[in-house]
């Protein structure tokens, strides 16, 4: 049975698979395969990066493989019309869900100015501060999609056309070009990537308090 | 000033810089009162990947991991490194040159860095090389790839500025040359001072076998020229495509990968991709912010008032180039310069191929030029250094190459 | 009030210079109290993006291509009809009658307020080999852009219509990933495309709409008075547009034969039965070309 507010996990060799090593210089090193008691936003956290980088890697799979039979389609005079366009798309999810992940293990490149010449405590409110404003940059960026993709709004007009007519908002019904869906697939990534990026950013500032508690 | 200032702050604080950007374009528009940008504001971030041109970025990453992890790159090293004499820095020569033929046949300074990087390095650092350094060519050898025809960058100019894009090729092949010899002297310099090591002489039979282990392996970049020349593929393509080939030659040919490893490798390509596709997207939206101010018709304004004769327009223009390059990508950097310099410097008299070559340049070396720069993420990612010690590393590089900018921009040397 | 204008073009594209000087009518004509940034060669995005930032009200004005209307509604693709018009003063003509006003009232429902119709060069062929005739371009890869009608066209000819985007082009010309491509004199000239090719089909064969808009949230929010000062600039703007065109096509077409490059006319017979093959079909798909034809003189 998980304790409260916490689970036990396998911790995973984590970090390191996402991301290559600067990335895992900036981040605790978690022992290999060790049972380690983790609490649950933590646990989420990781799980959810892991997913994520999973799906973005399928996502590169994707580009590859469209890319390549677009050009050997169009050689032989049969071109796919959506090759490019769809190409494009995977990697556009690819890209958010990566980012997203890249959170959970800092793996975004930062500048290092300060955090080289501060002490330990320095360096921990460093790191609460730093991961604050990622956590409340995440939090706008949900409520900036939330007036965009305006589920209220849609639910009460009852149509993308009804939703439009109203609001001028037209998020429903914008039009891919040639893939034959609405880019509204294609945009569905941002609140994955902001909800997702919140999470890691929590948990980054979960970890911090509990550092500087312990060194308190 | 207010988000110049938060630019800064959020750096220091040791924010992401994709974020530290992306807050940045946020707090111009709260600054402004132009709230009502907020609410084109995600669309603008993810529509800043919805370009063509990116494909290049995971296609050639991918490349790199599948020549890496299928032992192509090292048996191609392996065998450059065999017909090297024993010079000094030898395997530096070699990964430079290497970098002028790619340029010949790649535009785009990231595709042809993270190909390079993930192939080359670990082969330098293994032959003795430090990895600063190893990155620090790699890099560099990178930046002429723009240069060098086919270039993406003189092809995005050509169509904004509606100047023949075949005349910029023809006008980027001695700035070219210039470069990859300033940069051969950097390395001359360095493989004494360091010093670099010495490549031990082979015997021809190890010569014999090296060749023919890297038979195979040849056939990538042998197959990428031959793509792009027959019309099978565009450049981005060829790269999908000979990765493709990596792969195949790593599963079955030389057997050093397996099926289990596909997975991780995408991931990783991933990642990598994600490090630097995001900040793209989160720079475009500084771009978009200051293209809405209208800050490209204010600096153009400001160059006619300050600038008294062609040379200090052009010397003015490279130093407000340099200072763009330095946060913004080289893309929208150009969407944002060349409307308003090529009619100014029309007025100079300035030729607009001179003109599209300084600028194209001079954003392209801006990818390397740190605090922000995709190229420098790149190779930083790729290669495990942090991105200040690849900037240190590649500081001699860059200086020569602005000094062939100051040059050129002084005597076009227009063929 | 400082407003903003966006386009896809570059800056020495006429319609990127009718921006600049309906911004300049502009301030002239409110004495000042007008600014109209021009933000051309797509700085603040693509069309698509410029679209959305029409809608939100972001953006004030925009000259757009035919593409983003025909992808959210067919009937706008009408005015891409092989052989509509023959030439501009014909094009001018069309777009004057009541079924291209009432495409432009159809905007409305994009959240875009329709000022006018434009237009760019009529498009021609560019080839990397001749073709002697029309059967001649069977199997051919023409770039065009990727529009149902457009498309259609190129499959009815025999062809095989391959959409590329355009920073591929140039590479794409010149390796022989594609034999040809749709465009203007305009184009084929300012960038040197034709230096890729070895004959020019003088097909005039498609006319190429732009269409002027409006924010309709912003134009909701302006006082009468501006909303009439403006939208007669606009039009009178329009006008310029339409007006050079009849010189800028026989102007680039002399100055690219000028350097001894084939360029050689063609009808409609020279497509074969593609042309009527394409009408039978989208007379059905949208009913309102048939009034465009009657509009046209062409039934
Ligand atoms: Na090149
Ligand atoms: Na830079």
């Amino acid at each position: 049975m998980p304790p409260p507010g916490g689970i036990f996990l396998c911790a995973p060799r984590c970090r390191n698979r996402l991301a290559r090593p600067p990335i895992a210089a900036r981040t605790a090193t978690c022992p290999m395969g060790r049972r380690t008691l983790m609490p649950t936003l933590q646990a989420i956290s990781t799980r959810l990066a892991r997913a994520e980088a999973a799906l973005a890697g399928a996502m590169i799979a994707a580009v590859l493989a469209i890319t390549g039979i677009g050009a050997i389609t169009r050689y032989f005079g049969a071109p796919l019309l959506w090759a490019d366009e769809a190409a494009i798309a995977a990697m556009i999810w690819s890209a958010f869900l990566g980012a997203s992940a890249l959170f959970a293990s800092r793996g975004h490149m930062a500048i290092e100015l300060l955090s080289e010449r501060l002490g330990p405590g320095g360096l921990r409110g460093l790191s609460l501060a730093a991961d604050l404003v990622v956590l409340a940059a995440a939090l706008g960026l949900c409520a900036l999609l939330w007036r965009w993709f305006d589920l209220p709004g849609l639910i009460r007009t009852g149509s993308a056309e009804a939703l439009a007519d109203e609001s001028f908002n037209y998020i429903y019904l914008e039009p891919t070009q040639t893939l034959g869906i609405r880019k509204v697939w294609i945009w569905l990534v941002l609140p994955v990537f902001a909800l997702g990026s919140a999470i890691h950013a929590a948990a980054l500032v979960a970890g911090d308090l509990r550092a500087l508690r312990r060194h308190a | 000033m207010i988000p110049s200032f938060s630019l800064v702050g959020l750096f220091l604080l040791g924010v992401p810089i994709s974020v530290a950007l992306a807050l940045t374009a946020v707090a111009y528009i709260v600054a402004s009162g132009d709230a009502v940008l907020l609410d084109s504001l995600p669309q603008q971030l993810v529509s800043a990947l919805d370009s063509y041109g990116l494909l290049a970025l995971p296609l050639f990453i991918l490349l790199g991991e599948a020549m890496a992890a299928g032992g192509a790159g090292r048996r191609l090293v392996a065998l450059a490194s065999s017909m090297v004499g024993p010079v000094r820095g030898g395997l530096a020569y070699v990964s430079l040159i290497a970098n002028v033929m790619l340029a010949a046949i790649l535009g785009s300074t990231v595709a042809q860095l993270t190909v390079m990087t993930r192939m080359v390095v670990p082969e330098m650092e293994k032959a003795g090389y430090p990895r600063q350094d190893a990155v620090a060519i790699t890099a560099a050898g990178a930046m002429l790839a723009p240069v060098f025809p086919p270039s993406m960058m003189f092809i995005l100019y050509g169509v904004i500025a509606q100047v023949p894009i075949g005349d910029l090729f023809v006008a980027g092949l001695v700035p070219g040359v210039l470069m990859a010899l300033s940069f051969f002297a950097v390395i001359a310099l360095k493989a004494r001072r360091v010093p670099y090591p010495r490549t031990a002489p082979l015997a021809a039979e190890a010569r014999r076998q090296a060749l023919i282990a890297a038979l195979p392996s040849a056939a990538i970049p042998v197959f990428i020229v031959l793509a792009i020349a027959t019309g099978l593929a565009t450049p981005t393509e060829a790269g999908g495509l000979a990765a493709i080939l990596a792969l195949v030659l790593g599963l079955f040919v030389h057997r050093e990968m397996r099926w289990r490893d596909l997975g991780p490798m995408f991931t990783r390509a991933a990642m990598s991709s994600a490090v630097v596709l995001f900040l793209v997207a989160a720079a475009q939206l500084v771009g978009w912010v200051l293209a809405y101010a209208n800050l490209p018709a204010q600096i153009g304004a400001m160059l006619a008032q300050a600038a008294g004769s062609p040379v200090t327009f052009m010397l003015l223009l490279n130093v407000i180039l340099i200072v763009i390059g330095t946060f913004l990508e080289p893309i929208p950097a150009l969407l944002l310069v060349v409307p308003v310099t090529a009619p100014l410097a029309a007025q100079y008299g300035i030729d607009p191929v001179h003109l599209g070559l300084v600028i194209s340049i001079n954003l392209s070396l801006g990818l390397l030029t740190p605090p922000v720069g995709a190229a420098l993420f790149a190779a930083a990612s790729l290669s495990g250094l942090s991105p200040g010690r690849v900037a240190q590393g590649l500081m001699p590089y860059l200086a020569a190459a602005f000094a062939v900018l100051i040059v050129i921009s002084i005597w076009p040397f227009l063929l | 009030a400082t407003l903003r204008i966006g386009l896809i073009t570059p800056p020495a594209h006429q319609w990127s210079k009718s921006a600049e000087a309906l911004s300049a009518r502009l301030a002239a004509k409110s004495n000042g109290e007008l600014t109209l940034n021009v933000l051309a060669a797509g700085q603040l995005g693509s069309e698509s993006q410029m679209l959305q930032q029409l809608q939100t009200g972001a953006l004030d004005f925009a000259f757009l291509t035919i593409g983003e209307f025909a992808n959210r509604d067919a009937d706008f693709g009408a005015l891409l009809a092989p052989y509509l018009v023959r030439g501009i003063p014909e094009a001018r003509r069309l777009l004057a009658q009541p079924t291209a006003t009432e495409l432009l009232g159809k905007t409305r429902r994009m959240g875009m307020e329709g000022l006018g119709f434009g237009l760019a060069g009529m498009r021609q062929i560019l080839l990397r080999r001749p073709a002697v005739t029309g059967a001649d371009l069977a199997g051919r890869k023409i770039r065009s852009l990727p529009l149902p009608q457009e498309l259609d066209f190129w499959t009815k000819c025999g062809a095989t219509p391959t959409p590329l985007p355009l920073p591929a082009l140039y590479d794409a010309m010149s390796n022989g990933q594609i034999d040809g491509m749709q465009i203007d004199y305009e184009g084929a000239w300012n960038s040197r495309y034709f230096d890729l090719g070895q004959e020019m089909l003088a097909s005039d064969h498609m006319l190429f709409p732009m269409v002027a808009v409006a924010s309709a949230r912003r134009w909701q929010s302006f006082a009468p008075e501006m909303r009439m000062l403006i939208a007669a600039e606009i039009t009178a703007e329009i006008e310029n547009i339409l007006g050079a065109y009849e010189t800028l096509d026989p102007a680039y077409r002399g100055q690219i034969e000028a350097t001894g490059f084939a360029v050689h006319p063609v009808g409609p017979e020279f497509f074969g039965d593609a042309v009527n093959a394409w009408y039978d079909e989208w007379r059905v798909r949208t009913p309102l070309l048939t009034s465009l034809e009657a509009e046209a003189g062409r039934r």
